[in-house]
């Protein structure tokens, strides 16, 4: 039987369980809170891409700032790739948060069917952000590992 | 100065920065990772297999936590029984009868009819609340009559309300606990 640390450190739970477990409670803790007057399925509940993006956003600044603390109490194994990744950290943030921004206007403007419905567009409204989240997600996994 | 159109703008402006910006922020996380050092392309397919995993777990989650409702019922009164109204839909969400509010579909400054025509088809009945302010209003009266094609459930909310004739044809409610529970368990049984 697998030791705890184990299947924690094995590269398949960060590669595998972390993206899985991340969408499917994304989605079950949007569809719990959500009011009892909506019931069934609708679009809303797969366009999950922002909170994503916004997840993987506050992984990046713990990792950076966990990052800065080494660095600052002179316990990091490399120092100098260290600052190097912190070098990027201004230039990270500021694009992600852009793409983000710009992502958000792309759904408000492109996302949602004309007329009086207040359905999301398959495409703009769902899967693009979506899939973007995911993509997003999975470097950031990868590189704060 | 010509004046730009704001919206026309961020129609070209956000698909270019939303582009940019994001594949910037990849670029640069991808740059000083240690994707050289494996195989980047398998790396990326097992992640997107699990997200797929993850969003069909969640299909299936939904498909378990939000049942088809049994029921859908539009409820229409006035403002003055918009209390009354909340406590009916309470008690009939309590029995997963999925109840659209007048209130959903009203939007400041268009014609409510409009709209209702538009989830007319959907509806499985239309509770009407009859009561001294409904009885005379023009709007509930109007939803009244477009919704001769859908079965009409009256409620009675005030005594000695005169219902009009051609819907005192259907079977009646009375604003009641009792009477509310019995409308309830029909909607399910029926």
């Amino acid at each position: 039987m697998l030791q705890m640390n184990e299947t924690l450190a094995h590269p398949y739970f960060r590669e595998f369980i972390v993206p899985l477990i991340t969408i499917f409670f994304t989605i079950a803790v949007k569809v719990v809170s959500r009011k009892d007057s909506f019931i069934g399925i609708t679009r809303d509940d797969f366009a999950i891409g922002f909170d994503l993006i916004v997840t993987s956003i506050i992984l990046l600044v713990t990792y950076y700032s966990g990052l800065a603390t080494q660095i600052h109490n002179n316990i990091a194994n490399n120092p100098e790739l260290c600052r190097q990744k912190l070098e990027m950290f201004p230039w990270v943030l500021l694009f992600s948060i852009c793409g983000l921004w710009s992502l958000s206007t792309i759904v408000r403007i492109y996302g949602w069917q004309n007329g009086q419905s207040k359905k999301l567009r398959i495409w703009p409204g769902v899967i693009l952000p979506t899939f973007t989240g995911i993509i997003y997600l999975l470097i950031v996994i990868n590189y704060i590992a | 100065m010509p004046k730009i159109n704001n919206n026309s703008f961020l129609r070209i402006l956000s698909p270019l920065v939303a582009i940019f910006s994001l594949v910037a922020a990849i670029l640069a996380l991808v740059q000083k990772n240690n994707f050289e050092n494996k195989n980047t392309v398998l790396t990326l397919t097992i992640g997107i297999i699990s997200a797929f995993l993850g969003l069909l777990l969640g299909y299936l989650f939904l498909k378990v936590y939000k049942k088809r409702p049994l029921s859908k019922v539009f409820i229409a009164h006035t403002s003055d029984d918009k209390e009354q109204a909340e406590i009916i839909i309470r008690n009939l969400l309590k029995h997963k009868i999925k109840v659209i509010d007048e209130d959903e579909i009203t939007i400041i400054g268009e014609d409510v009819t409009e709209r209702y025509k538009l989830i007319l088809k959907d509806l499985d009945y239309v509770l009407l609340l009859y009561s001294k302010s409904s009885i005379s209003d023009i709007y509930f009266n109007e939803i009244a009559k477009l919704s001769k094609s859908k079965k009409i459930i009256p409620i009675v909310m005030d005594e000695g309300i005169q219902i009009p004739q051609s819907i005192s044809k259907f079977p009646s409610f009375k604003n009641s606990k009792n009477g509310i529970d019995e409308l309830a368990k029909k909607l399910v049984t029926s």
